[in-house]
């Protein structure tokens, strides 16, 4: 917040002030304020004045109250002992009922802590600024090809060049690459420390100065370092450098071995730096070691060749709309220039690289934000009966206020500030709490839910629970103040309390009726959601994850150079794997399923998809002959690959189900030709020998692109994952690490895992909300028994009298009860048909949250309304029994 | 009113501040800041309050005309002067501090024990 802004909420504040007082300082508080923010020091500006203003808001509060319990008067002596006067009496009234004031205190301490802690995920996750300089003005490029064609956050090297000369709305664009087809890896050799895979990134020499990243050690790339096969310089990542060079501060202008090749260290990122990109970011990862993408400008690329991840920067004051504006010139021009670009009817979109990062998160999130509110709403409703509870036993005491001369207001004020005391300590409690889940939840650890680690509690987070905190006061306090002003002393001192039985029942049974409604609409889409994660678990992915274990294998180029080194090392370490007791199979894949987005492979089956090429892609992957029986993987139709499919017979793919389908629909797949490359190229061709069932590789709900296989064994790459199956009793990991080991002593092994643990990972932003939903639910339920429970309790206790006659005249005990648990139910009913209606209104927001369960699923919505109503009138047996119990001398002797 | 009895904290700063020149808002409390070497901030909607409460009592006036403002001084600022009679309220204060003062120094002293 600036300066200006934190003044006009300063002003708004001193609306609270009496008028006369206001009128007559108004010009001066405001100037003084503005000179307390002026006079502050640096550091910790900000921080600073938003607790000059905090402080200050209270003062007038403070003020505000003392100014109207106690118009300024001339007898200094009187003002003594007066200013805590409303809010001691509010104290006072709260310790000599501990029961309401502990069960009033709790209650709004949930509420609001569980709204915090939410609002504090949501805070971190979706509002906090991303943590480069001027975030706001990062936009992330993606481009659509055609009509039903692919959209993706990559750019051709071409157009990327392009964009640089053409735009002008923007401050530069900057790229980073995948590096090669297989991710960008390398193994960092050298020195005392075992071989090591680690992640590399090529990016031009703008590229951390786009995000306004600075090295803490050396420099940044020099534009002079992008020259094609120019120097050889890399930066290092903070925790390599910690881990593997003991932070070394003489790294920088040394040398270190990368893939068998002398590189020079020229700088070094700072802690904490993070590349945050979107999902579908193309190969590009938050890597170990960054070097300068060297372009081939005299050769470069096709321009349907997309291998960039490109960042903008807009100029200062552009807007969005602006700059996509700007894009869509650019892609007019690409279209009207370039034939392949014509023909793919190129988009480019300029994504806000905030919103592009947090997307996927936001739809569970904003649903966790409302199911929130609602909480705290049902929270309002329970605190307002308590109040209201209270309020009629207290009426003869009000009564005799407004008789003794207390105005109306002055009572009503009293109950306001009642309600204020109880919701304060409610929200410091309430943050206790959002602190213990936060803590809870960041152990939890989502993996897919990008910036989790940015949870904390901050100014807007405390800025949150103290507006919450006001509502809430407001919202549950009103109710009992009016109420409270409204009571008519005459009939109240005449008829005793007997008379308050009648009053303000009716509003408390509307905030019941509103309280079931609302928890039920929270149990049923806590409901739906459990059934949409069951149904997610049960997920046939197109493999058997259950006793599979994999790990990765990277060979370094130095040892390992001879063409056929990768395969021989990976046959000799399947048989050895083999020998391990309860293997049964062994496979190897280029990259495993659920671990990224991996390489695409495009293709293309008539002639308009040929013409428009990479318009239809799909993820290619290589595989040896015992994968897919590896994985239980059905071969549908044909054959696997053998060994003698490599590079001297005739190139030939596996697909899936799903292009077998799209490519060809009119009969069997196996035998037809695939165009895998661009018209014109040798080997566009491949012959299909096998459809296999399509595997969930990227998404365990979504069927996000068909799958082409090619066989390792026509281009064995030196990094590759295996699969290893086992009977199940056991995963043999350690059996495992000898093999590798046996074989050759730095051979890096990484990711030893089971396949279950992935599945699980990808399952986990999924528990993650249905977790926070579950607890939302569960609160919602317990405080609207406790409500009913309050409710039913009191009238019973009110009618205690009329119980007795009822019993003197020989109604049954049984009778009793049953007409409390009717009366009951009379409340019930409504309020679980109100709810249906209201849940039926409002699931349909859940829809792309739920998989494979109807928004109005029959069974949620049969089993959960009727638990309610079994537990809801569970909640009223122990009344209507003690109403059973009345004994009709006590009752009627109490008069 | 009885000079036995205390002047509230926040009325005796600001009295103490106004005792040696004639001030504006801000200005007492930063002399109020400096006199209780920072522990009592007065912060505005207090401090207007408390000055509203003390020219009610008559210890302080508001500066009327422009004239009366300290050379050099803003005239847009309102200036705060004490009375005679909130220059007898604070010497009156400062006695019954000086009594306290001196009662609790004597039952710390060692002559105690033969007094009794």
């Amino acid at each position: 917040m600036n300066e200006s802004r934190l003044s006009r909420v300063y002003r708004l504040a001193l609306a609270m002030l009496p008028r006369p007082f206001r009128e007559r300082h108004r010009a001066e508080i405001e100037r003084h304020f503005e000179t307390l923010l002026a006079d502050t020091t640096a550091p910790y500006l900000a921080g600073k004045r938003f607790l000059i203003l905090i402080r200050a808001v209270i003062d007038v509060m403070w003020t505000a109250t003392i100014l109207r319990v106690q118009p300024p008067q001339p007898e200094h002596a009187r003002m003594k002992g007066s200013l805590y006067r409303d809010i001691a009496y509010a104290l006072r009234g709260l310790t000599r009922s501990p029961a309401f004031a502990i069960a009033a205190v709790m209650t709004l301490a949930l509420g609001l802590g569980a709204a915090t802690t939410i609002f504090s995920v949501v805070n971190g996750v979706l509002m906090r600024p991303l943590p480069y300089s001027s975030p706001g003005r990062l936009v992330n490029i993606w481009v659509d090809f055609g009509v039903g064609g692919q959209s993706l956050p990559a750019v051709s090297t071409a157009d990327f060049l392009d964009y640089k000369t053409q735009a002008t709305l923007f401050q530069d664009f900057a790229a980073a690459s995948g590096g090669g087809t297989i991710g960008a890896t390398g193994i960092l050799t050298g020195g005392s420390e075992a071989p090591e895979k680690v992640d590399v990134s090529p990016v031009t020499s703008n590229f951390f100065p786009l995000l306004g990243v600075k090295p803490i050690l050396g420099r940044q790339f020099t534009k002079e370092e992008e020259a094609f096969r120019g120097p050889r310089v890399v930066m290092l990542s903070h925790e390599l450098w910690q881990r593997r060079y003991g932070g070394d501060s003489t790294l920088v202008g040394r040398t270190i071995e990368l893939d068998g090749l002398s590189q020079q260290v020229v700088g070094v990122l700072p802690p904490g730096f993070h590349l945050l990109l979107p999902a579908e970011a193309f190969l590009v990862k938050d890597s170990q070691i960054w070097k300068p993408l060297q372009i081939n400008l005299a050769q470069l690329q096709p321009r349907n060749y997309t291998g960039l991840t490109v960042f903008g920067r807009l100029k200062p004051g552009v807007t969005y709309a602006q700059a996509q504006a700007e894009m869509d010139r650019i892609a007019t021009w690409l279209r009207a220039t370039f034939p392949v670009h014509a023909a793919g009817q190129i988009r480019i979109r300029a994504v806000p690289l905030q919103d592009d990062i947090v997307k996927g998160a936001r739809p569970a999130l904003e649903l966790l934000l409302v199911a929130a509110v609602l909480v705290l709403a049902i929270v309002c409703a329970n605190v307002a009966n308590l109040l209201l509870t209270r309020a009629s036993v207290r009426e003869r005491e009000l009564a005799v206020r407004i008789a003794m001369g207390a105005s109306r207001f002055q009572i009503a004020r009293q109950l306001l500030t009642e309600g204020f005391v109880l919701a304060a300590l409610g929200t410091v409690l309430g943050l206790a709490f959002t602190y213990a889940s936060i803590a809870y939840l960041s152990h939890l650890q989502p993996a897919n839910l990008p910036r989790l680690s940015n949870v904390t509690v901050d100014w807007r987070v405390l800025g949150f629970a103290a507006a919450a905190c006001v509502v809430t006061a407001l919202v549950f306090g009103l109710a009992p103040a009016l109420h409270g002003a409204r009571s008519s002393t005459g009939a109240v001192l005449r008829g005793g309390v007997r008379v308050a039985v009648g009053r303000g029942a009716r509003l408390r049974q509307g905030l019941i009726v509103g309280e079931i409604a609302l928890s039920l609409v929270l149990l049923v889409s806590a409901g739906l959601l459990v059934r949409s994660f069951v149904s997610l678990q049960d997920v046939r992915p197109g493999f058997e994850p259950n006793g599979l274990l994999t790990f990765r294998v990277s060979l370094p180029f130095g040892n390992y150079r001879a063409p056929d080194a990768a395969k021989n090392l990976y046959e000799s370490l399947r048989v050895r794997l083999l020998a391990i007791p309860g293997v049964t199979s062994v496979g190897s894949i280029s990259q495993l399923p659920l671990t990224g987005s991996g390489p695409l492979s495009p293709y293309a089956y008539n002639e308009v998809t040929a013409r428009n090429w990479e318009s239809v892609t799909a993820d290619g992957r290589f595989i040896t002959p015992d994968y897919f029986t590896t994985m239980g993987t059905k071969l549908v139709a044909g054959r696997t690959f053998t060994a003698d499919d490599d590079a001297k017979h005739p190139s030939v793919v596996i697909i899936d189900e799903s292009i077998a389908k799209q490519a060809f629909s009119n009969g069997d797949a196996v035998g037809r030709q695939l165009q895998v490359g661009p018209t014109g190229d040798a080997g566009a061709f491949a012959t299909v020998v096998g459809v296999v069932q399509h595997m969930r590789i990227h998404d365990l709900g979504d069927d996000v692109r068909g799958q082409i296989y090619n066989s390792s064994y026509a281009a064995f790459s030196r990094n590759f994952a295996v699969v290893v199956r086992t009977d199940g009793r056991a995963y043999p990991i350690a059996a495992v690490r000898k093999a590798a080991a046996e074989l050759d002593s730095n051979l890096p092994v990484s990711g030893l895992r089971p396949m279950r643990e992935l599945v699980d990972d990808a399952l986990a932003p999924a528990r993650f909300s249905l977790l926070l939903m579950e607890g939302l639910g569960s609160l919602a339920l317990f405080l609207a028994l406790i409500g009913v429970y309050g409710v039913i309790s009191f009238s019973v206790a009110q009618r205690t009298r009329e119980f007795g006659v009822r019993m003197a005249l020989g109604q049954a005990p049984v009778e009793l009860r049953r007409a409390v648990v009717a009366q009951a139910l009379k409340v019930i009913l409504p309020s679980i048909g109100l709810g249906i209606v209201v849940a039926a209104l409002s699931t349909r927001f859940l829809d792309g949250l739920l998989y494979g369960v109807h928004p109005l699923d029959p069974a949620t919505f049969t089993i959960v309304p009727l638990g309610l109503i079994v537990v809801a009138t569970l909640a009223c047996d122990a009344p209507a029994r003690r109403a059973s119990r009345v004994d009709p001398l006590v009752a009627l002797r109490e008069e | 009113m009885s000079p036995s009895l205390a002047l509230k904290r926040n009325w005796f700063h600001v009295l103490v501040a106004l005792s040696d020149a004639d001030r504006h808002g801000f200005d007492i409390m930063r002399d109020v800041l400096e006199q209780t070497d920072g522990a009592l901030h007065l912060w505005p909607a207090t401090l207007y309050g408390t000055l509203d409460q003390l020219a009610g009592a008559g210890f302080i006036s508001e500066l009327a005309s422009p004239e009366e403002h300290p050379a050099g001084q803003s005239e847009k600022r309102r200036y705060y002067r004490i009375t005679t009679q909130g220059r007898a309220a604070l010497a009156a204060e400062i006695r019954r501090l000086e009594e306290t003062a001196r009662a609790a120094k004597l039952r710390l002293s060692p002559r105690r024990a033969e007094l009794r």
